[in-house]
């Protein structure tokens, strides 16, 4: 019984150490996490509601809960009512240090008021590109 | 003995113009956002990128483009001043704010008004038109050209300081601002730093 168990336990730390996709986490669907970042980031809470009257503003506030200081690479993706990413600065892709331990919040106001969705890319630099698809900018 | 001197400095040449080729790097296309951006001790376009995102976002949650009336703020470009060591089109700056509160829905841009004339001097012209016998006035439209009530203005600074002996470090502030042409008073106003390390032996300008 001990064989099997402890069989199963290596099986599933072998899986986890062998992912390569960014994940979705259950509690915040608008967030992607890469799985190197997924390592150490800690989300505390994604916070949303309208800048400048009527533009979508959207934040993720997180924590490295790594002991080492880890270079967060992040992008807002925006997207209109039919589901299409709309264009602009605040859809870049940006870095950040982050330090142990210490609480981060990263917000962006929406490009246009025609954004009625968006996604969070949280990802380590890295990270192969191939399985990040965090190369090209939108 | 010519010819196996001029065979032999052929086949100098030969090598010398291969191993030239060899060496010379190969030119990459860099998509906007890649992983591997190079890093200058100059002002590149991420950096002009990063003020103009600073700014906007800046501007965007201030309130100081919000407008209750329904109607949107139209703004003129003054001077943005390069106090660099750099030579640099301020155009890189400001086109990419304009373009992006452009798309916010807040704020239009003139380019019929401005401290050196028009931007588009096409708006001049259209109005000289009538006067030609060749147009069909029957297409001209009536000119009412909108006045601004806001203008950006702003300067670029760069500042080197020599750090540990064989580093320096390069600093650039972007600082703008909104101006409420009513009353003169500016109702936005941002900076933007951006620090770079690097070698001493290389040059920012």
């Amino acid at each position: 019984m001990q064989i099997r168990i402890g069989v199963l336990a290596t099986a599933a730390l072998t899986l986890l150490g062998c992912q390569t996709q960014p994940q979705q986490p259950v509690e915040h669907p608008q967030l992607l996490i890469g799985p190197r970042a997924q390592s150490y980031l800690q989300i505390e809470a994604v916070q949303e509601g309208y800048a400048s009257s009527n533009l979508l503003r959207a934040g993720v506030r997180l924590y490295n809960r790594s002991s080492q200081e880890q270079l967060l690479r992040y992008r807002f993706s925006w997207f209109d009512a039919g589901g299409f990413e709309l264009k602009g600065l605040s859809g870049r892709w940006e870095q950040l240090p982050l330090r142990p331990a210490e609480p981060v919040m990263i917000d962006r106001v929406a490009p246009s008021p025609k954004a009625v969705s968006y996604r969070i890319q949280l990802f380590d630099p890295r990270t192969p590109v191939a399985n990040s698809a965090q190369g090209i900018d939108g | 003995m010519s010819t196996r001197n001029t065979l032999i400095k052929a086949l100098a040449l030969t090598t010398a113009f291969g191993l030239a080729a060899g060496c010379t790097p190969k030119t990459q296309l860099l998509p906007p956002g890649a992983v591997d951006q190079p890093v200058t001790m100059g002002l590149s376009g991420s950096d002009f990128e990063q003020a103009a995102s600073d700014a906007v976002q800046s501007m965007l949650t201030s309130g100081a483009v919000d407008r209750n009336d329904g109607k949107k703020h139209i703004m003129v470009v003054s001077t943005v001043l390069n106090d660099t060591m750099q030579r640099i089109d301020t155009d890189q700056l400001v086109k990419k704010i304009r373009v992006d509160l452009l798309r916010s829905g807040k704020v239009l841009t003139t380019t019929a008004i401005g401290l050196n004339g028009a931007e588009d001097k096409m708006t001049q012209a259209y109005a000289e038109l009538s006067q030609s016998r060749k147009v069909d006035r029957s297409t001209l439209v009536r000119q009412r050209l909108a006045a601004p009530n806001m203008s950006l203005s702003g300067k670029i600074i760069q500042r080197n300081n020599r750090v540990d002996g064989n580093k320096q470090l390069v600093e650039y502030y972007f600082q703008l601002t909104l101006t409420d042409l009513a009353n003169g008073l500016a109702v936005w106003e941002g900076e933007t730093p951006i620090r770079k390390l690097g070698s001493a032996k290389g040059t920012s300008w």
